[in-house]
């Protein structure tokens, strides 16, 4: 247990962090954390290697995070049958020296409004890196519906930041 | 190119995978329309934020409550499982102590025995310890194929993607004598349970057996899905926990 634990404190800000950046919620990420770390220790011997170790723990945390999602009913928005969904487009034309400087507090602020299928695709793709392949692979849709919400998730960001600039 | 299309490629020139003709069409039209250059630069500055923002890590609100939270959790998880393989040892042990005083008389006595009288004590001993190891074959024979009986086996459904096509069902059905062997266990405590548990467990069970159900259908449409799979193998282990935590009611 000794071990484990020093493996917990290593490890335990990144998949938290990694849960609070999807959820969006203090107390579903640390419930989520502590379910990635019992899940860790009932298949650490699995781990074969093959990957680093920090990246099979965070595609571990990844998996519990939308496994969560699943059984809670959350999915992708509404789509269209090519995956779009209906989002009005921010024409850059109106006032383009609207947008405030973009700073993490602003965009933390500002990915927490958005919906849950937006964010998923937002923070697995911009914030760590997935490619559209996996993200399709993991949320059961088209590798063209990633791109696609991908695209409308960051304008949207960019209508809200440009919102909260409007309104401070 | 007008902005709509504009805007559209904007995601494919911040990832990079834009053709050079649309990236060329691009340029041109960002030399006309200053509001298309903000939309990007903007863009822009989200991706890198969101990008910067990789390494940040934040701490839990209070990590050592959260660590305790996990050990008790798996200390638990431990302890119901080596009581389950070794709660009728233990109890034993707890004899052997009780009685400590009893053996230690025994044993220092000294023992004077004639020939035939040794003869037939090593030949009872004998005779004791053949009829046990039967009947510890025997056991372990109904418990399970694989001989633990207790726990449910700890490999679970294999994630590799590349592996060939893996057959769920047959995994479920290597599972099964584990599940077996403690609704066998559970069956024969029902009688006694009040109406209220029968019911609580009934209920558990209802959903344990939906969410198998469900994991099932998914694998069987997604072969390779890895979040079914955890689905499939956190479903599984919950309905050993229940019927081991219910077999001790």
């Amino acid at each position: 247990m000794h071990a484990f634990e020093e493996l917990y404190e290593r490890h335990n800000r990144r998949v938290y962090s990694l849960c609070l950046r999807m959820t969006h919620n203090v107390v579903e990420a640390e419930d989520l954390t502590q379910e990635v770390f019992i899940q860790l220790f009932r298949k650490i011997g699995s781990f074969r290697g093959d990957s680093a170790f920090t990246t099979w723990l965070h595609r571990l945390a990844v998996n519990q995070v939308l496994m969560h999602f699943r059984k809670r009913g959350v999915m992708l928005e509404q789509t269209t049958e090519d995956g779009d969904i209906p989002v009005q487009m921010v024409r850059g034309t109106e006032n383009p020296n609207a947008m405030p400087v973009v700073d993490r507090i602003a965009l933390d602020r500002a990915v927490a409004q958005l919906p849950t299928g937006y964010r998923t695709v937002f923070v697995l793709h911009d914030v760590e890196g997935y490619e559209h392949e996996e993200i399709a692979r993991k949320m059961h849709i088209s590798v063209g519906t990633s791109k696609s919400q991908l695209h409308k998730a960051r304008m949207k960001l960019r209508a809200l930041l440009r919102q909260q600039n409007l309104s401070e | 190119m007008n902005c709509d299309r504009c805007q559209e490629l904007l995601s494919e020139l911040l990832d990079g995978s834009i053709s050079a003709e649309n990236r060329t069409l691009l340029n041109k039209h960002f030399n006309e329309c200053f509001g298309c250059v903000a939309v990007r630069d903007d863009l822009h500055a989200i991706v890198n934020v969101a990008r910067e923002d990789r390494e940040q890590y934040v701490a839990p609100p209070n990590e050592r409550a959260l660590w305790l939270r996990i050990q008790n959790t798996l200390e638990s998880e431990i302890d119901a499982r080596h009581g389950a393989t070794t709660g009728s040892a233990t109890g034993r042990q707890r004899t052997a102590v009780a009685h400590e005083s009893w053996w230690a008389n025994l044993i220092n006595r000294r023992w004077e025995l004639s020939l035939p009288q040794l003869t037939t004590a090593v030949t009872m001993i004998i005779v004791a310890v053949s009829l046990v190891t039967t009947m510890a074959l025997r056991n372990t024979q109904s418990a399970g194929p694989d001989g633990s009986g207790a726990s449910l086996t700890n490999e679970p459904v294999r994630s590799d993607v590349n592996a060939v096509s893996f057959d769920h069902d047959a995994y479920m059905q290597h599972q099964q004598p584990v599940i077996e062997y403690w609704r066998h266990r559970v069956e024969r405590r029902k009688s006694r349970w009040n109406p209220r548990v029968r019911e609580a467990f009934q209920q558990n069970m209802d959903v344990i057996d939906q969410a198998l159900k469900d994991s099932l259908i998914e694998l069987r449409h997604r072969p390779h899905d890895e979040v079914s799979e955890d689905m499939l193998n956190a479903a599984l282990r919950n309905k050993v926990e229940l019927l081991q935590e219910f077999s001790e009611l």
